[in-house]
């Protein structure tokens, strides 16, 4: 009953401006009826047929002064639905979370502690006033804070933090007070409620303090929001802040994050081989697809793919199985779907046979340094149709996930990177432009190895770029740089000797490459078995 | 819109004055409003009011201020139950007269129709002024007993008065447009017709362009006009006979033009058919062969659609004369 007459009180509380003009536009009508029925039926039918006018013209009137209102004072129309919030007709399970086990299982003991906060004070428990989810995008923190609201089966009031800022000075942090002043209702009719805080990082940053009162409207929204969060304990609500972020700790400002705001951060990580495998099986759910495709594979073929990736992915392949006229998504239109979105959609370039014949060449390089050296990465693809802006490519993945690289691995990157080179030197005794992109990469990762890994041969320890450039001896920086280009040079020679030994292999690659422009995984595991190859 | 069609539905499309009970809707206005006593008469789709009113006019026979608002008064209240009725009323008439003076009386007639058009702005207040007829004169009635009692007074007949009585006995009916009257506690009142009314209103209107258009005036004096419908088998027409003489001078236009007799009569006939046109036109009345316009030595026959092209300039009078 108590909980009754709470649920009456929230609704009067709430809706009290809709209750005051439904009132005010019945009491028009009666007024309008009783005026009616007082003219004489002439007047009466005049007026009855004048009314569709009347109302077209107030209708077009009320259109235009909000038209002018929103122009003028709001910013335009965008700004209308920015203040929109939904609560209640969430509907995320925690079946529906998918590949990220570890923090579904922290967001579960979450939820048991909303559930829970009588029997947490009992013990003296402290409760749970801020959620922080960090991860990479696309990982389901979203989804995640969703399913935290419909399991515990509170009132949900998600929000953009975007949505926080605006032009007008004030307008934030007011938006910060009226979200938590709504919540702090749906929390007195309800016994809870959750705000999601999507992407904090747009009002989460660390504050500055300049003299020229740069980002004052922001430092003001999150003033708000902390203010908010303490007040939350003040007053005892039993309001839950979840936010999520992509941004790395750093960068959120440290107020925010200290306990008794976001007491708790959950991070979510990219989806491991078993999460991937179960997110595929998940979003091919959805759609028709052949029984035979083989989903672990597939998962093994996604590493480093985030549950939005493979949703896409599917997406995708069903794009293209509906472009084939196919009735189902087969193996063929989803590993299309991943090279499209990994390498790019294929576009033809008219090139010269010469030019062709250095791109096959160049390619190939990366191929064979790639299957004969690379302790981690298996090799899928070998293209020389251009996409996006390479002329060729070589698709490649680690065969499970890496989180961390050991020197070997590092190297081997090194050398698959000058493949390419080497081998156009070999073939054409010249190289191409082509290596530009290769060298890059090759010569950062020499630099790392050697400024801040402390992988180069002459001993020198430690993470040299934490030490400000003006405070290191040019002795010092030119040996390290001498290191990293001895690391290049001998990645250089290595690779060049490889290919020298296995010049009929490099030839009959360019050849098949050149013919049939890409080769497969099946394709070219067959032709190194022909010449007696293993992978390492 | 749902809150137009919930305010139609529930404000109901009952008329506020039922037509079983019209006449005395009339009485009880009039006089809840403007405290007035009225008689009520119908006839048809017509519906008559007298009102009786002291000093209707001053000593030098004008129009009292307070008569004329009581008349006002009136006019607004008969139109009001006229147009909020379910009876179908074409024509309403007012007839004021003083009751001491019973010889002279103010007759107000008006198309219905014309003042629905006013009040939705569809004619301006000018035009419903002219469509309106107004006549101040002797009732008909009154006319032919004074000449019957000059008649017996010459033939010394004693008992006139019961002689006159008898002979004038019988209904109380006008026959004509023109004889609508209030006369010896009688309403003589005719169901008016929309043809006799736009004739009647053609005639009004012809004698206010003779008395408004300059030129006119310089050339003839105008004596009388008489507009009638005649419903015949051989084709319904009205006939407007228009009386008039030629004035001596000026013979000129005010631009200076000399201007011959036949061109004079031929502009004559212009301003006629056009006021006859533009006025069966306004009514939609098309229940009619031809429009004979007369004045001394010329006559003008039109047909219904040469009037119409004529109204419109398409056809100049002098290929028809």
């Amino acid at each position: 009953m108590n909980l009754f007459i709470r649920k009456i009180r929230l609704f009067f509380s709430l809706y009290w401006i809709r209750m005051v003009i439904v009132f005010a536009i019945v009491l028009l009508i009666v007024l309008a009826i009783w005026g009616l029925m007082s003219l004489e039926s002439f007047y009466r039918y005049i007026t009855l047929a004048t009314l569709p006018l009347q109302i077209l013209m107030a209708g077009i009137s009320a259109s235009i002064f909000v038209f002018m209102y929103m122009s003028f004072f709001r910013g335009g129309l965008g700004k209308i639905e920015s203040h929109k919030i939904k609560s209640g007709d969430v509907q995320v399970k925690w079946s529906d979370v998918i590949g990220v086990d570890e923090a579904k299982l922290e967001a579960m003991e979450v939820v048991e502690l909303i559930k829970d906060r009588t029997r947490l004070r009992k013990i003296g428990g402290k409760i749970l006033r801020g959620l922080l989810l960090v991860g990479p995008p696309g990982c389901g923190k979203t989804l995640l804070a969703k399913a935290i609201a419909t399991e515990a089966g509170i009132p949900f009031l998600p929000m953009a933090a975007s949505e926080f800022t605006e032009i007008f000075v004030g307008v934030g942090p007011l938006r910060v007070r009226r979200l938590f002043k709504t919540a702090r209702q749906f929390a007195y009719g309800h016994g809870a409620c959750i705000i999601f805080i999507d992407e904090i990082d747009a009002i989460g940053r660390q504050r500055t303090f300049s003299m020229f009162g740069g980002g004052g409207e922001t430092n003001s929204t999150q003033n708000q929001l902390l203010v908010e969060m303490d007040g939350l304990k003040e007053k005892e609500c039993n309001i839950i802040v979840l936010a999520a972020t992509n941004a790395v700790e750093g960068v959120l400002d440290q107020a925010l994050l200290r306990p008794g705001r976001f007491d708790r951060k959950v991070y979510i990580n990219l989806p491991d081989l078993e999460g991937r495998e179960k997110l595929f099986q998940y979003y091919l759910q959805k759609v028709k697809y052949d029984e035979s495709i083989n989903v672990a594979r597939l998962a093994r073929k996604s590493v480093y793919k985030s549950p939005a990736d493979i949703e896409n992915i599917v997406k995708e392949a069903a794009l293209i199985a509906t472009r084939y006229k196919k009735d189902v998504i087969t193996y063929k239109e989803i590993t299309e779907a991943i090279e499209r979105i990994d390498m790019g959609i294929k576009h033809r370039r008219k090139m010269t046979e010469k030019e062709r014949e250095m791109v096959a060449c160049h390619e190939v390089g990366h191929l064979l340094v790639l299957y004969i050296l690379h302790p981690t990465d298996d090799v899928f693809k070998a293209s020389i149709i251009a996409r996006r802006d390479a002329l060729g490519a070589v698709h490649h993945h680690p065969r499970e996930e890496w989180i961390t690289s050991n020197k070997e691995r590092l190297l081997a990157n090194i050398k698959v990177a000058l493949g390419g080179f080497v081998a156009e030197k070999i073939k054409f005794g010249t190289t191409s432009d082509g290596v530009s992109s290769d060298f890059k990469s090759a010569m950062l990762l020499a630099h790392n190895m050697v400024w801040r890994l402390g992988m180069g041969d002459e001993g020198f320890l430690g993470d040299y770029t934490v030490i400000p450039e003006n405070q290191i001896s040019d002795d010092v920086k030119a040996n390290l740089n001498l290191q990293a280009q001895k690391i290049i040079q001998r990645c250089a020679k290595e690779i060049e000797d490889l290919l020298i030994k296995e010049r009929d292999l490099l030839e009959r690659f360019i050849k098949e490459l050149l013919q049939k422009e890409e080769l497969e995984y099946d394709e070219i595991e067959a032709i190194f078995k022909e010449y007696g190859k293993t992978h390492v | 819109m749902a809150c137009a069609l919930c305010i139609a539905a529930l404000s109901g499309c009952a008329p506020t004055y039922p037509k079983d009970k019209i006449d005395e809707a009339i009485v009880d206005l009039c006089k809840r409003e403007y405290n007035l006593d009225v008689d009520t008469k119908i006839k048809g789709k017509t519906i008559g009011v007298y009102l009786p009113v002291d000093n209707l006019f001053d000593v030098v026979f004008n129009l009292d201020q307070k008569a004329s608002k009581k008349i006002n008064d009136v006019i607004l209240g008969v139109s009001r139950v006229t147009l909020s009725t379910d009876a179908k009323f074409d024509f309403y008439v007012v007839v004021a007269q003083d009751p001491k003076v019973p010889e002279v009386e103010i007759v107000y007639i008006r198309y219905v129709h014309d003042v629905k058009r006013f009040l939705l702005g569809d004619i301006s207040r000018g035009e419903y002024a002219k469509k309106a007829l107004i006549a101040i004169k002797t009732p008909p009635q009154a006319e032919r007993e004074r000449i019957l009692r000059e008649l017996f007074s010459k033939l010394n007949i004693d008992d006139a008065d019961e002689m006159i009585k008898e002979y004038l006995e019988g209904e109380d009916k006008a026959y004509g447009i023109g004889e609508i009257s209030y006369w010896n506690k009688k309403f003589f009142i005719n169901d008016i017709t929309l043809a006799e009314f736009a004739a009647k209103q053609i005639e009004e209107r012809i004698k206010f362009e003779f008395r408004e258009n300059k030129d006119l005036n310089k050339w003839y004096e105008f004596k009388s006009v008489e507009g009638k419908f005649i419903k015949a088998p051989s084709g319904n027409r009205f006939v407007f006979n228009v009386s008039m003489a030629n004035r001596v001078e000026p013979l000129y236009l005010d631009s200076g033009i000399e201007l011959g007799s036949s061109r004079k009569r031929q502009l004559v006939f212009q301003g006629l058919v056009t006021i006859a046109g533009n006025v069966l036109w306004a009514y939609k009345f098309d229940d009619f062969e031809r429009v004979d316009i007369a004045i001394p030595e010329q006559r003008l026959k039109i047909s219904r659609d040469t009037l119409w092209k004529a109204r419109k300039g398409k056809v100049k009078i002098g290929e028809l004369l």
